[in-house]
């Protein structure tokens, strides 16, 4: 395995609200090696954009968090991360708003050399160089003349040329890992599929790293190499995307799989019966136990991450009834 | 749309505004009881004689050519005569003017250049004891009526402290001709003359200050208000996440966009303040022209309070063709017209 891009390890979040303390993220790890796209996939609600903006260092104010990041081997200090409100070096997000994430009174132009100004490499370079590097990374993010987009205001662009400027955006920094929360999908498929697409092209020719976020397991499938799966602040499943998607290990990704509705017209999938748990309970046990059909005893006992085969990882004291269950399926 | 077509625009609104003003005022003043003639005349005149007055000033004229007259009148500047001081009511305003204005602009300039970066700070420290002072402060500012703000200012700086003067607008020791603006501050600094330009801005402060008070309040906190909403926009996160610096975030990529609102509502308040400088001219005996206004209406001086109207009508609608403007370069959208949001 390539060298480790980026370690999390242990990231509990808490929030301290009129009805007690809610544990919103419990243990949350995820590794990321350079040059790997990696998925963080699960329901609205699952702590994955907490995760990332833990990450990203805009953890709300009210929020407490306990944990350890590596970067590149280099231990980040807690207050660098998680609440802190400085990026980290090396690490750009990409926003998912195309509509709402850009600034509707200056200028694609100012914007860019905004960030720019904050950006020791870019700092320093006189006017005519700054902005031959905009035009680099306007057509990095295959947007065709770039002087008039340099000039434009958001509300001139369309959905999809907006997007690519916040991919432009994370690119000016040249970070080593990109993290995508949800890239596209306040854009109609068509576009959806474009974007995706740039940004597989742009991990791939920029040697970066992808931190995916995304609730469409169809886009993580496509699109990455390892798959997270999290579930009511835990991550519940870790695996290569192939093996991921061909035999779940943990019945809430097997849940997830039988609710995608199917394009051949049989249906709008199955779902899981229930809601997430509340946040506010104090829950020794398993957290999904609750939507579970194998639910039992053990259950009322938190299941330890165990590893089925070395590149693997589930949370589930049933994972191996849940693995025979679905190759019983497959042969019915 | 570009810029100046959006210009044009607001130009030939503004314009037409004014014509629908100036009939409004003619038509008004027409329907006012009382015949001027017999007014400037005195009870004791025969009927004759107010008749041949009204032949004189065009009263028996069909009220649309009387229109046409005074339109006439207006674009030559001539304004008519003053029933009570009998002077030309273009030259009663004229010289009296430039005083309400330099009063009226220092205020708004305070308001501007300390209720906005107020507004912006209070949202910066929100909830903090800085943001507790300011809406303390800002509240009173806003209940405060401007006379009585001047007189507490009097009592505190002229009579206990004794720092400032409490009246007029130039001392009169300090040789002042009224040229060329008839603004005092505004002259002393054109032509470099420090003795009159410190003498007139210390005689500005309290009356400016009890002036822009209430109205520095309500734009501070809409400032603060529409500061902290924007506060809240995705654009926003997503500008901080880059490492965008705190000050610039505040003061350029905050600020900007919540000046929209701010800026409608400084328009506005240019009403409240010409009427509020009547009463703080009245407390600073300030040579504006406050005076002469009150006196017209008071002696239904017709053609005096027509002038007055009409000259603080244009102020208002000319204010406003600048706060377009400057709205028109905030707001991006509206100088170059809106296209279908996605």
């Amino acid at each position: 395995m390539a060298e480790a891009l980026l370690e999390l390890e242990g990231l509990r979040v808490e929030f301290r609200g009129p009805r007690g303390i809610s544990r919103v993220l419990d243990g949350v790890s995820l590794r990321v090696a350079a040059g790997e796209r990696v998925a963080v996939v699960g329901e609205t609600g699952c702590g994955k954009s907490l995760t990332v903006l833990a990450i990203l260092g805009l953890l709300p104010q009210g929020a407490r968090f306990r944990g350890r990041l590596r970067l590149l081997g280099r231990e980040v200090p807690a207050a660098e991360w998680g609440r802190s409100k400085r990026p980290l070096p090396g690490v750009a997000m990409v926003f998912q708003q195309p509509m709402s994430s850009l600034n509707p009174v200056f200028t694609v132009g100012d914007q860019l050399r905004a960030v720019a100004r904050t950006l020791p490499h870019l700092r320093a370079l006189p006017a005519p160089r700054l902005r031959a590097r905009l035009l680099e990374v306007l057509s990095a993010v295959q947007l065709a003349d770039g002087d008039r987009i340099l000039r434009s205001y958001p509300f001139q662009l369309s959905g999809g040329m907006r997007q690519r400027i916040l991919i432009a955006l994370a690119l000016l920094k040249e970070p080593k890992l990109l993290i995508a929360d949800e890239p596209g999908t306040a854009l109609d498929v068509t576009l959806q599929a474009e974007i995706l697409g740039l940004l597989d092209h742009l991990v791939r020719t920029q040697q970066l790293a992808l931190l995916h976020i995304t609730h469409n397991l169809g886009v993580a499938r496509a699109t990455t190499d390892r798959v997270y799966v999290m579930y009511a602040g835990s991550v519940v499943e870790e695996a290569a995307a192939e093996q991921l998607f061909s035999s779940p290990l943990h019945p809430y990704t097997a849940g997830l799989m039988r609710s995608v509705p199917r394009l051949d017209g049989s249906g709008f999938g199955e779902g899981i019966d229930g809601t997430l748990p509340s946040y506010l309970e104090v829950d020794l046990g398993c957290r999904f136990r609750q939507r579970c059909t194998f639910r039992d005893s053990r259950c009322e006992e938190k299941p330890e991450l165990s590893s089925p085969s070395p590149e693997r990882r589930v949370a589930c004291h049933h994972w191996e009834l849940v693995r025979a269950a679905a190759a019983l399926e497959e042969r019915v | 749309m570009t810029y100046l077509s959006y210009i044009a625009n607001k130009l030939g609104l503004a314009l037409l505004t004014l014509f629908g003003l100036s009939l409004i005022i003619f038509l008004i003043s027409h329907v006012i009881p009382g015949d001027p003639a017999r007014l400037e005349l005195g009870p004791l005149a025969t009927q004759a004689q107010v008749l041949n007055l009204r032949r004189e000033l065009g009263l028996n004229l069909p009220l649309p050519v009387q229109y046409g007259n005074y339109l006439w009148g207006l674009l030559h500047g001539n304004f008519g005569i003053s029933l009570v001081t009998q002077h030309n009511v273009w030259h009663d305003i004229a010289t009296r003017l430039p005083a309400t204005l330099e009063l009226v602009l220092a205020a708004t300039l305070l308001i501007l250049v300390i209720g906005v970066p107020l507004g912006a700070l209070a949202a910066r420290y929100q909830n903090s004891w800085i943001d507790g002072l300011f809406r303390l402060l800002s509240i009173g500012g806003v209940v405060t009526p401007s006379f009585f703000a001047g007189i507490l200012l009097q009592i505190v700086f002229g009579y206990f402290l004794n720092v400032l003067p409490v009246s007029g607008e130039v001392a009169l020791g300090v040789p002042y001709s009224g040229h060329p603006t008839g603004m005092p501050v505004l002259d002393g600094l054109l032509r470099g003359n420090w003795p009159l330009f410190l003498n007139a801005l210390r005689h500005l402060i309290l009356p400016a200050v009890s002036l822009a008070l209430a109205d520095l309040g309500q734009v501070a906190r809409i400032t603060r208000a529409s500061m902290i909403d924007v506060s809240r926009k995705e654009y926003v996160r997503a500008q901080r996440s880059y490492g965008l610096s705190d000050a610039s975030m505040t003061f350029k990529y905050m600020l900007k966009p919540s000046f929209i609102p701010s800026l409608t509502l400084l328009g506005l308040a240019f009403a409240s303040l010409l009427g509020n400088a009547f009463l703080v001219e009245l407390v600073f005996s300030w040579p504006g022209i406050a005076s002469y206004a009150a006196k017209a209406i008071l002696q239904k001086d017709i053609n005096a309070v027509m002038g007055v109207v009409l000259v603080f009508g244009v102020f208002f609608v000319v204010t406003n063709f600048l706060v377009d403007i400057l709205a028109g370069y905030v707001n991006p959208r509206l100088r170059l017209g809106t296209q279908a949001e996605g």
